[in-house]
């Protein structure tokens, strides 16, 4: 999905109007940022059901501007990022609190306590146990049951959003590819996108079958990894052990395709770097359909075990109001009941017209699993049919986009594996980018995990965290 | 005498056995056998590093860990020692050790291993009621009171007259292993997670020295557990085939974490309940 | 019997004078108020280590019109294995409250607690001493007076008020069924007397009498459902007081069954039954209680309940092995009850002046509220620690030893059992019993001690905090050792209890079962000594170690969090929270707390839990408002009028009048 405008076209509304505008029509919230050249707030929103963006601005004069949160809960953490980076004071927000803790410009962090001296705090990470990104985690508990998840992140940080502004530049690519290591393909493809759209370059056929290929093997290699997770932090065995080796199976088809097992290098403005020969075509067919099978058998020994869906139903559970509400996306809102999905909502011409999307809807880590399983599933078919019309599609036209227009706005939207990927760029008036904003679903979804901890055993928290298997550096950035 | 010298030798290979059945079940090549003694090897050569919170009771309790242990060697079947009544003082020195465990975990004043250690005396309760029941039967069967006869004792003779109650008894001192040694479906001493662990949460500010003694020590027990199971297997009373009795136990062992997922903790209790009811039936078995 | 008479003199005399020495803080004030329960006690032990070696010491006989029979004080072998902790416990708890009751000298009258206090000890001695009725009601009846004032130490508390009442009320329920029974029980005997009564006893009444008494004195002794003053009681008093309240007062209830069972005989096999069934019940809830209390003495308190529970097992196994030709048995689970009265005295005393010692220091009993007090007060600490261990019954300490007579009775009934004999359950259900008390124990009190001498302060004193005075100190390490001693070497403890236990069964029983008891002690002598040689020689090596290699000390993991705090600990609370929910049918514990519901949290969410008792809640509370409710009625009749007071008093006569009338011409 691809949307440009002018920034002089985007309309104004005043706060208090926007406030109405979203609470009313109960809007997606997609991005929400300032644009310090202007002073102005931009206010991306997503209409799933016509498959539509809408796009408005708000001038904020002063440093202080009243907070959308209290109305619109799911304002609250673009908000919060607003203040720690512009120091614009959200008034009124519940929770003021800087998102990744820049030392400098914000005092110290102080998280919600239960008072008394009964209840207990845990504090979990930045440095943990096993092999993950840094994270703080802080669980106000009494014995076994959590009453309050508090997530502090920014351990990350690396200030990419910054160093993107006067870009495009060589560097930004891979800039892209690793705004989430396990994301690349999502993200090279939005920003793909958003540059092509804003130099009005149109990619062919078989670069955006080639293109939606690899960001289905990276669905399908990461999905593999989390199941293999899921059963790992349940104790089961089997999967655990087989699911590790198949991750690995599918990342080297990436590699097959284009000598990266992460997908990096695939993916440029204007086209892709490899093509797939009608021989290779075959081979990976070959190679899918045997490491698929593997999968089947590894994954369905999981929903065999009574002890291990005995663990996931019921745990870490998030309703649809909550995703709703505080404006969850991807997998952790279709595991909700609700039918979000970038690949199937919004215009992609006929790219996706083979692709179903599955939905579950009891919320819990059984769901997210399911889901995964599902989708799995349907990356598999997608991709069989794909390479298939690879097979007829016309050859590469490799393009080299020009100039991009200037003081114009672009948003593009990818459904990367765990969610709504989306690039927000405005451009000044040389066409350089004067705000490049990124928001990884993880930045929607981590609310998510701090909520479906609420009333749960602490042991359980391994678990639903690999469930919702959040990114820490694309939240961070 | 043989007996103590085997447990202290062999008791850390008991982990490689686990371990490797476990790689086999998961296609992988696995840690060698041995990977326990070098652990132990590389542990006592290290230096010591110690929370500030700490006291003597930290520093306490590995120490009273393998000397009760060690002492419990004494009383196995076929052993140096043996009284009427032993049964009860060892079962009570794993109750020390475990007390000892417990406190030297408190004494961090971490988060983390008050969580551990709250697990561990919970489940330790209905453990401990669990192991009273099927003792009562064995005690019944057998005729004795001491460790070495109640378990040294039981022949054919009892499997052939007795098949229901001991097999129910093999069974519920089976789950009763996995839980005191830390195994899945209880405890999964391989997850890397402090929020999920129940004993090796309690050890995880112990280094060096102590953490050795600590794992040695629970080699032991899983030994000790391991060789009163094989008894009532395998009753034929014999070292060496105690000795094979022990190992084909912890080759099940490996089976069991292979194939089974770990419970909810707060289902544990539950389990164990189940466990208590299987036991109270093993003892109506013998009218 | 001179000496006891001296000390009881001494208690009175001394008593009298401390209450002339009012709130004075000289030195000669000082001795005055402890030197008489310290001397009396001293003298006192004469006698009794003389009758417990065998000696028999002729009574204290004297004719009185007024008792019904005779002022009559004697020792004998119950009497005096009571009078030992009774007498120990004495000297080390007036040392202690010597310093103790420092810290209240500008608030409290001292004269008058050191009063009370003489006079309670005295009241404990004429108890286990007095072979009268009358005179055992009198003694019994200033016991629970003195102990009430006690109690009411800090009166101007509202909530002690209301303890100290509570205590009352309940203490002259169990008086008045003790009246029904003696009376009963004296019913045709030649006077009121003991040994009057026990010659004349009409067997027919002994169930009856026996209920009587064994509520009466389950009261005192703290049995489930009669317990409920005891948590509220304990706490309220000094340190000292409570801890001869809870290791010796409640015992007294104990002896009053044993000396029912010399009086009266033997009760059936259903009593047995019935004191097994109270035993694991006041065991296992006892302790539940227990664990869930936030107060530290409450907690031992409670735990009081439980051991009362175990002792209670022992008798029951007694009576059952009497009834049911099971001397083995028997004997085993008496000598465990006889042996536990005394060690629960000395290891209950231990951990009470522990207690006391840390509210000393820090002037809070909160267990939440403590933390990290092992390095501030480092004998106290340890000494708590040895007694947490004692009263788990884990090895090599005391409890131990008594918890293993109970079990060695009941498996080896087990081992010659039949399991198509009902009576089995018995020994199983004391065996499940001691071991769910067991568990439940190692969990009761690794909260108390972890929480309150481990880890982090988890507040912050405006006081420093150090360790408590000499006199405090000391006799904690002298319960200590004796907590050692017996544990370690408890052959030497088997000859104090062959003579008690020989009062319910013959000697050569009890000789021929004490002999292997022996054997197996004396192996376990070594089997200890050889676990303390290895701790010594393991503790050695590391020590060693330690000198050649490098050592350093750091933060607790806390996963390289820059701001560790001391709310990152375990609480007591939470540490006890899985089991508290799993038993909350029994508990009942009300936890209120404002859960973060909505999306961002909620300022100013609290926690907190209460546990309340369940039988003051659902059994004491409704009688009693019931009663309240309905009393006001009888205040139609009361209306300060004395022509109406009259006419009652008219009225009266002329029922009893015509009643005696009635009854006459029938004759």
């Amino acid at each position: 999905m691809i949307y440009k405008t002018k920034i002089s076209q985007i309309p104004l509304l005043p706060l208090g109007a926007l406030k109405n505008e979203l609470v009313k029509k109960e809007k997606r919230l997609s991005a929400l940022f300032f644009h310090p050249a202007d002073r102005h707030l931009y206010v991306v929103c997503s209409d799933d059901e016509k498959g539509e963006l809408s796009l408005v601005k708000t001038p904020i004069e002063t440093y202080r501007y009243e907070s959308l949160t209290p109305a619109y809960p799911a304002a609250h953490l673009f908000e919060r990022e607003i203040l720690e980076t512009h120091q614009i004071v959200p008034e009124n927000h519940p929770w003021p609190k800087p998102v990744r803790y820049l030392k400098d410009l914000i005092g110290d962090t102080n998280f919600y306590r239960i008072e008394g001296l009964e209840s207990h705090e845990v504090a979990v990470g930045p440095v943990h146990a096993g092999v993950i990104e840094p994270g703080h985690f802080r669980f106000q508990c009494h014995g076994e049951t959590v009453y309050h998840l508090e997530i502090s992140l920014g351990y990350q940080h690396r200030g990419i959003e910054k160093k993107l502004i006067g870009g495009p530049s060589l560097r930004t690519l891979p800039y892209m590819e690793t705004l989430a290591g396990d994301t690349s393909i999502g993200h090279a493809w939005a920003f793909c996108k958003n540059i092509e759209s804003l130099s009005n370059v149109v990619v062919g056929e078989r670069e955006n079958l080639l293109r939606a290929i690899m960001l289905e093997l990276e669905r399908l290699a990461n999905h593999t990894g989390d199941m293999g997770a899921l059963a790992g932090d349940v104790g089961f065995l089997p999967t655990l052990s087989y699911c590790g080796r198949l991750r690995g199976d599918y990342l080297n088809m990436s590699a097959f395709i284009c000598g990266s097992r992460f997908g990096r290098g695939m993916l440029k403005p204007g086209g892709v770097s490899f093509d797939l020969s009608l021989d290779q075509i075959k081979e990976l067919e070959l190679k899918l359909d045997n490491v698929f099978k593997d999968t089947k058998g590894a994954i369905n020994v999981l929903w065999h075990s009574n002890m291990v869906l005995n663990r996931f139903e019921g745990t870490g559970v998030i309703t649809q109001k909550e995703a709703r509400d505080l404006g969850f996306v991807g997998m952790v809102a279709r595991s909700t009941g609700l039918n979000l999905d970038v690949r199937k909502n919004f215009d992609h011409g006929d790219l996706y017209n083979d692709l179903s999307i599955a939905v579950c809807d009891s919320g819990d880590v059984f769901a997210r699993a399911t889901l995964r399983w599902l989708e799995m599933k349907n990356s598999y078919t997608f991709i069989k049919s794909a390479l298939n019309k690879l097979k007829k599609a016309p050859p590469l036209n490799p393009i080299k986009p020009g100039p991009l227009e200037s003081d114009s706005l672009a948003v593009s939207l990818v459904e990367g594996w765990r969610g709504e990927i989306c690039h927000v760029n405005i451009t000044n008036s040389v066409g350089m980018f004067s705000t490049y904003k990124v928001i990884d679903p993880s930045f929607h979804n981590w609310t998510a995990l701090a909520l479906s901890l609420r009333n749960q055993e602490i042991s359980d928290f391994p678990l639903c965290n690999k469930s919702f298997n959040l990114s820490y550096c694309g939240h961070d950035l | 005498m043989i007996t103590i010298i085997l447990a202290l030798i062999l008791s850390p290979l008991l982990l490689g056995f686990v371990n490797q059945t476990k790689a086999f079940f998961a296609g992988r090549v696995g840690v060698p056998f041995t990977q326990l003694y070098f652990d132990l090897f590389k542990l006592f050569k290290k230096d010591f590093v110690y929370s500030k919170t700490t006291t003597w009771v930290f520093r306490a309790g590995p120490i009273v860990n393998i000397s009760a242990a060690l002492i419990i060697l004494f009383f196995l079947p076929l052993s140096v020692m043996s009284f009427k009544g032993d049964i009860i003082l060892v079962m009570y020195l794993l109750g020390l050790m475990r007390f000892f465990t417990i406190v030297a975990a408190l004494d961090t004043g971490s988060a983390f291993e008050g969580m551990g250690a709250a697990r561990e005396v919970l489940y330790a309760i209905f453990a401990e009621i669990v192991v009273f029941t099927s003792l009562i039967a064995l005690v019944y069967l057998t005729q004795s009171l001491s460790l070495a006869e109640i378990f040294g004792k039981i022949s054919p003779y009892h499997w052939t007259h007795y098949g229901p109650t001991l097999g129910l008894i093999s069974f519920v001192l089976l789950v009763i292993l996995l839980l005191e040694n830390c195994r899945i479906p209880f405890d999964d001493p391989n997850t890397h997670l402090e929020l999920t662990m129940i004993h090796e949460v309690m050890v995880l500010d112990h280094g060096s020295f102590d953490f050795g003694l600590i794992q040695y020590a629970s080699s032991l027990k899983l030994w000790i557990w391991c060789s009163m199971l094989a008894h009532v297997l395998l009753p034929i009373s014999s070292i060496w085939s105690n000795v094979v009795g022990i190992f084909l136990i912890s080759i099940l062992v490996g089976i069991v974490e292979s194939t089974m997922a770990r419970f909810k903790l707060i289902r544990i209790p539950q389990v164990l309940l189940a466990c208590f009811a299987l036991s109270i039936l093993s003892l109506f078995l013998m009218r | 019997m001179n000496f006891v008479l001296i000390a009881i003199f001494a208690f009175f005399v001394f008593g009298v004078l401390a209450l002339f020495t009012g709130n004075q803080k000289s030195i000669m004030a000082d001795l005055i108020r402890t030197c008489g329960p310290i001397g009396g006690s001293i003298l006192g032990l004469i006698p009794v280590i003389q009758v417990l070696a065998g000696k028999k010491i002729s009574a204290f006989i004297m004719p009185w019109e007024l008792f019904n029979g005779s002022f009559y004080l004697e020792i004998d072998l119950l009497s005096a294995f009571f009078l030992l902790p009774i007498f120990i416990l004495t000297i080390l708890a007036s040392f202690y409250g010597f310093s103790y009751l420092k810290q209240y000298a500008n608030q409290r009258n001292l004269g008058s607690i050191a009063f009370f206090f003489n006079l309670f000890i005295m009241s404990m001695v004429l108890v286990v001493c007095a072979k009268n009725i009358i005179m055992f009601l009198l003694a019994w009846e200033l016991m629970a007076l003195t102990s009430f004032f006690l109690v009411m130490f800090e009166s101007e508390k509202s909530l002690t008020k209301w303890t100290g009442w509570l205590y009352m009320s309940l203490t002259h329920l169990g008086t008045a069924c003790l009246f029904v029974f003696f009376f009963m029980a004296a019913d045709g005997a030649l006077s009121f007397d003991f040994g009057d009564i026990a010659i004349s006893f009409d067997k027919n009444k002994t169930s009856l009498c026996f209920l009587l008494a064994l509520i009466g004195f389950g009261t005192k002794a703290g049995m489930i459902p009669f317990h409920i003053w005891l948590p509220e009681a304990h706490p309220a008093a000094p340190a000292h007081v409570s801890a001869i309240m809870s290791g010796v007062m409640i015992k007294t209830g104990i002896y009053g069954i044993l000396r029912t069972i010399l009086l009266i005989g033997v009760p059936g096999l259903s009593w047995g039954i019935v004191l097994i069934i109270l035993g694991a019940l006041s065991g296992v809830i006892g302790i539940l209680f227990a664990l869930a209390q936030h107060d530290i003495k409450r907690l031992l308190a409670y735990s009081s309940v439980e051991n009362i529970g175990i002792i209670l097992l022992g008798l029951g196994l007694g009576v059952v092995g009497i009834k049911t030709q099971s001397p083995v048995m028997g004997v085993l689970g008496l000598a465990g009850a006889f042996l536990h009265i005394l060690n629960h005295a000395f290891f209950k005393g231990l951990l009470f002046f522990g207690a006391g010692s840390v509210i000393y220091a820090t002037h809070t009993n909160r267990i939440d509220e403590l933390g990290g007090i092992l390095k501030r007060m480092p004998l106290t600490g340890l000494t708590f620690f040895i007694g947490s261990i004692s009263i788990c019954g884990l090895p090599p300490f005391n409890g131990f030893i008594s918890e293993l007579f109970i079990y060695m009775g009941s498996f080896k009934e087990i081992v010659v059992g039949d399991f198509d004999n009902t009576s089995i359950l018995l020994p199983i259900i004391t065996i499940l019993a001691l071991v769910t008390i067991g568990g439940l124990a190692a969990l009761c009190f690794t909260k108390a001690f972890s929480i309150i001498f481990l880890g982090e302060p988890r507040y912050k004193f405006n006081h420093e905090i150090k360790e408590s005075p000499a006199f405090i100190v000391y006799p904690m390490l002298v319960l200590c050792a004796i907590c050692v001693m017996v544990g370690v070497f408890p052959s030497l403890i088997l000859p104090i209890l062959e003579e008690p236990v020989s009062l319910f069964f013959s000697n050569e029983v009890v000789r021929s079962t004490f002999v292997p008891m022996g054997e197996m002690f004396g192996i376990m002598t070594y089997v200890y000594l050889s676990l303390i040689g290895f701790i010594t020689l393991i503790a050695i090596v590391r020590n060693m170690l330690v000198k050649r290699r490098s050592y350093q000390t750091t933060v607790t993991w806390d996963c390289g969090y820059i701001r560790p705090q001391a709310t990152m600990q375990y609480t007591a609370s939470s540490f006890v929270e899985t089991l508290v929910d799993i038993f909350s049918f029994i508990l009942r514990t009300k936890k209120t707390m404002d859960k973060p519901s909505t999306y961002f949290p909620l300022k100013n969410a609290g926690l907190n839990t209460r546990t309340a008792d369940t039988f003051a809640q659902k059994l004491y509370y409704p009688v009693y408002y019931f009663f309240k409710g309905h009393m006001f009625k009888l205040l139609k009749i009361q209306y300060g009028n004395i022509n109406l007071y009259m006419f009652y008093i008219i009225l009266t006569l002329v029922i009893m009048l015509s009643v005696n009338l009635l009854t006459r011409s029938e004759l």
